[in-house]
């Protein structure tokens, strides 16, 4: 076989400039204009552009750094307590749309920090963090939700357990997205 | 001009011919493996082999349109060969949808195999594929190898420990010198381990398809004697999309465990899927299959006799039992990245030819387990590692993904930092503390011997990330197991022990020294060149590496190969981000800056970078080899990667006066 992949970049990450010139520069006046998926749902008061979304009073906040124990044990990850009791409960997460090289109608892939997933060949779990959240649209459509650069805040009932999603991922969480979320999201709002 | 290419010049007048009927229509062969020179070029054969190792012949033959190719045979020195039961396959469909020289594949085009060949007179020999298509018309193609004879003369090496620095050229090697033991008015305080081998060769790194190598190749090259492309291992390119069926090569630790029945270890600080480790014993064209490598390590043990395999990687390990019905599956959410897409299935021929594990499309497969039932003992950390006493067998997986490097492992240990915690793994072994387990396990009860492959893997993968002191102290670290290596052998006499690297990365070079006292605004000019630079002093603790790296007047590094970065001159606190770690994206490690162009960007200035992306690259710089112990003697002057396989096999099947 030949491949053309170039695997000289251990990590594939994004750099979305616009939004770290939008939001981050204003958020943090700190050393490293980084901007945490998960500080950001602890202090929603900070300025992002975007669209407020509807408040669902029965949302419990879930961030990413809660998913897994530490340390890891000897055979894997192993779900916090937290995670656990979330399942089929309606949670509230902050995250990153993940940019699909070639999108999935049905779902995306929400990320603790903006990552690119790129095309089959280049062994797309390989490069993802394991605490991503796989995000359904139920139902699925016929075309993807287009790509939102940015943090993003969505809500929707938690499930767990291993799943293999249509693009041959195997998923370890997964949301299925409230439907105002999804309107949101097609209408090419940013919810916040 | 010798024998050999008058005989390729008349076959060039035969091809002349063939092409010239080709107007009336008559079948072509695109593809000739093992690879040759055109034969009208005056040049030195590409493919090599030791004597009897084991090699696939392969053809891609398309016939005219509307016919098919109806049979096929091999001939070397044109003599047709006589293959064993289910060796030879042929396979039309799952082709590329081009063709080697970029046309599109033709209708009916058959990829033709003979799997396992080998030949034990040395020499180079003619190969020659013949096809004839369903109306009866033939097509030939010839090329050549080389069978290369080993001397008998004396006494042979038993073990052979290839240590390899991963992207360390001669400039990582100074650094950690000058960083380690210190210069006095021009000279070196001291020696690192490596440095005190008493001989030293210069390697041409460069792969199949380009100057510039990666990993794959730059190990795959030492340990099969033969050019790989880029990104493929222990195989040659074919026109196949399957990345598990093309044609092998026997690696020497699958030589040498038929011949002799050595034991293979394989040790490495990267995860143990990796480019570098698995180029030692599994054969793909895609090194990123994940799955399927780790499989092969297992399944294929019999075949290279794995006895020992530590470092990072447990996500391939953990059994994904995935459920395609929606339903909540019983499975644990453990971590797992074990998927169908990236395993592997043999096709028959394969399975035959090499005795080869099958394989099976099995994400569910709990991996751990079936290498505790094969009779490895399981350690998870260094805990773990130290109380294992000495088994027959060792699996260690100390992270999830790559282990953390020494800069953050060794502060954790002065309880100065809690990186290592952080990404969920406090207790990582050193690369010498793993080294010097490996050699107990592999020498137990041996009387055959071993191949022990040592990676310090991150000083390339720092290099890329142009984090200076990190990929310094990972050489540090290498070194330490080096001299593990080198002590092992003092006491083993019989033992080979070789130093090297796969490829230079990032174009890294010593170009100063900071002054005395830095500048709150450091730029360009904080560098002190020539006189002014001196002599960098560093304080070394206890455990062998440096207090801290921060010293005043600290030696500086530049990148010719270099991406754009920030930088301040100074170690950074943390880690750049690997997004293959499983909580890189939640706090604190979400924290660590994400790319070298983010990393210090409020305190550091810009350097422009010359290449695309955000990471140094490899260069295709020579690399220093530096070889110790039973037929060390072999190992001067200026050689190319695949000639190390055959001075391994001279000092060990041969031996040394
Ligand atoms: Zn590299």
């Amino acid at each position: 076989m030949k491949t053309s992949v170039k695997y000289q970049h251990l990590v594939r990450v994004l750099l979305v400039t616009a939004w770290l010139i939008s939001s981050a520069a204003t958020a943090n006046e700190g050393e490293r204009p980084i901007l945490s998926a998960d500080a950001m749902l602890s202090s929603l008061a900070m300025p992002v552009a975007g669209v407020p979304s509807p408040p669902r009073e029965d949302a419990t906040d879930l961030k990413f750094h809660e998913f897994f124990k530490l340390p890891v044990g000897p055979r894997g990850l192993e779900a916090t307590e937290k995670l656990k009791s979330l399942a089929g409960k309606r949670i509230r997460m902050v995250g990153y749309m993940a940019r699909q090289e070639i999108p999935t109608a049905g779902f995306f892939v929400l990320s603790p920090l903006p990552v690119s997933l790129g095309d089959e060949d280049e062994s797309l779990a390989d490069d993802l963090p394991a605490s991503v959240v796989f995000v359904h649209v139920h139902p699925p459509g016929d075309k993807p939700l287009p790509f939102s650069p940015g943090l993003l805040r969505v809500t929707g009932i938690l499930s767990i357990g291993a799943h293999e999603e249509s693009d041959g991922h195997v998923s370890s969480v997964r949301l299925q997205l409230d439907p105002e979320i999804v309107q949101a999201l097609a209408a090419g709002q940013r919810p916040m | 001009m010798n024998s050999f290419n008058i005989i390729q010049k008349c076959l060039g007048v035969v091809g002349v011919i063939f092409a010239a009927s080709a107007s009336i229509a008559a079948p072509t062969i695109s593809r000739l493996t093992p690879p040759s020179n055109p034969p009208s070029a005056d040049a030195v054969t590409l493919a090599r082999f030791l004597p009897g190792q084991r090699f696939d012949l392969q053809a891609t033959v398309s016939p005219d349109a509307g016919a098919s190719i109806a049979s096929f045979s091999f001939a070397v020195d044109g003599v047709a060969l006589k293959p064993a039961a289910n060796t030879v396959g042929m396979v039309t469909t799952g082709l590329n949808a081009k063709l080697s020289d970029g046309t599109a594949t033709p209708a009916n085009t058959a990829v033709v195999s003979l799997r396992a060949y080998s030949n034990a007179v040395p020499g180079v020999h003619t190969l020659s594929v013949t096809a004839v298509q369903s109306d009866g018309q033939k097509v030939t193609r010839s090329g050549n190898f080389e069978v290369v004879g080993i001397t008998r003369q004396g006494h042979v090496a038993k073990n052979i420990i290839l240590l390899l620095g991963d992207g360390m050229g001669a400039a990582h090697r100074t650094a950690a010198r000058i960083m380690v033991k210190g210069y006095a008015q021009g000279k070196a305080q001291g020696r690192l381990a490596m440095d005190t081998f008493p001989y030293t060769g210069m390697v041409m790194t460069s792969s199949l398809n380009s100057i510039v190598t990666d990993s794959a190749p730059g190990m795959s090259n030492y340990v099969s004697g033969n050019k790989a492309n880029n990104n493929e291992e222990g195989v040659f390119p074919d026109d196949t999309v399957d990345a598990f069926d093309n044609p092998r090569i026997e690696y020497l630790s699958e030589y040498l465990h038929r011949l002799k029945g050595k034991r293979l270890g394989i040790v490495t600080t990267a995860d143990v899927f990796d480019a570098t480790p698995a180029a030692n014993a599994v054969h793909t064209s895609n090194r990123g299959n994940g799955t399927g490598i780790v499989d092969q390590y297992l399944d294929d043990r019999k075949l290279t006799g794995l006895t020992v395999l530590m470092g990072g990687g447990r996500k391939w390990f953990l059994p994904n039992s995935s459920d395609s019905s929606d339903k909540t599956s019983p499975q644990a959410i453990n971590g797992s990245q074990r998927k169908a897409s990236s395993d592997y299935v043999l096709p028959g021929d394969i399975v035959a030819g090499w005795g080869a594990a099958p394989g099976a499309t099995d994400p569910e497969r709990d991996l751990i387990a079936d290498f505790t039932a094969a009779g490895y003992a399981y350690v998870a950390d260094k805990a773990g590692m130290d109380a294992a006493g000495n088994p027959d067998k060792l699996l260690g997986l100390f992270a999830y993904s790559n282990m953390n490097v020494a800069f953050d492992k060794i502060n954790k240990r002065r309880g100065v930092s809690t990186i290592v915690d952080d990404f969920g793994f406090p207790d990582q072994p050193m690369l010498d503390e793993m080294a010097d387990k490996a050699l107990k396990v592999l020498s137990k009860n041996n009387r055959d011997g071993f191949y022990l492959m040592i990676e310090g893997a991150s000083i390339d993968k720092q290099a890329h990330l142009m984090d200076t002191d990190r990929w310094i102290e990972e050489t540090i670290e290498f070194d330490r197991a080096v001299k593990v290596a080198r002590d092992f052998a003092a006491t083993h006499p019989d033992t080979l022990v070789i130093v090297t690297a796969d490829h230079e990365c990032a174009g890294a070079a010593i170009i100063g020294a900071a002054a005395a006292v830095m500048p709150a605004y450091p730029s360009a000019a904080t560098v002190a060149t020539y006189e002014a630079a001196r002599f960098p002093k560093y304080t070394i603790a206890a455990d062998g590496y440096p207090q801290t790296t921060d010293v005043p007047g600290r030696m500086l590094i530049g990148y010719g190969a270099n991406a754009d970065r920030y930088e301040t001159w100074l170690s950074s606190d943390q880690p750049t981000q690997d997004s293959q770690q499983p909580f890189v994206g939640a706090p604190p490690l979400n924290a660590h800056p994400r790319n070298p162009a983010l990393r210090n960007a409020s305190t550091g200035f810009l350097i422009t970078g010359q290449i695309p992306g955000s990471q140094a690259v490899h260069t295709a710089s020579d690399v220093p080899l530096s070889a110790f112990g039973r037929g060390a003697s072999l190992f001067t002057g200026v050689f190319d990667n695949t000639d190390v396989f055959f001075k391994i096999g001279q000092a060990v099947l041969g031996g040394i006066k």
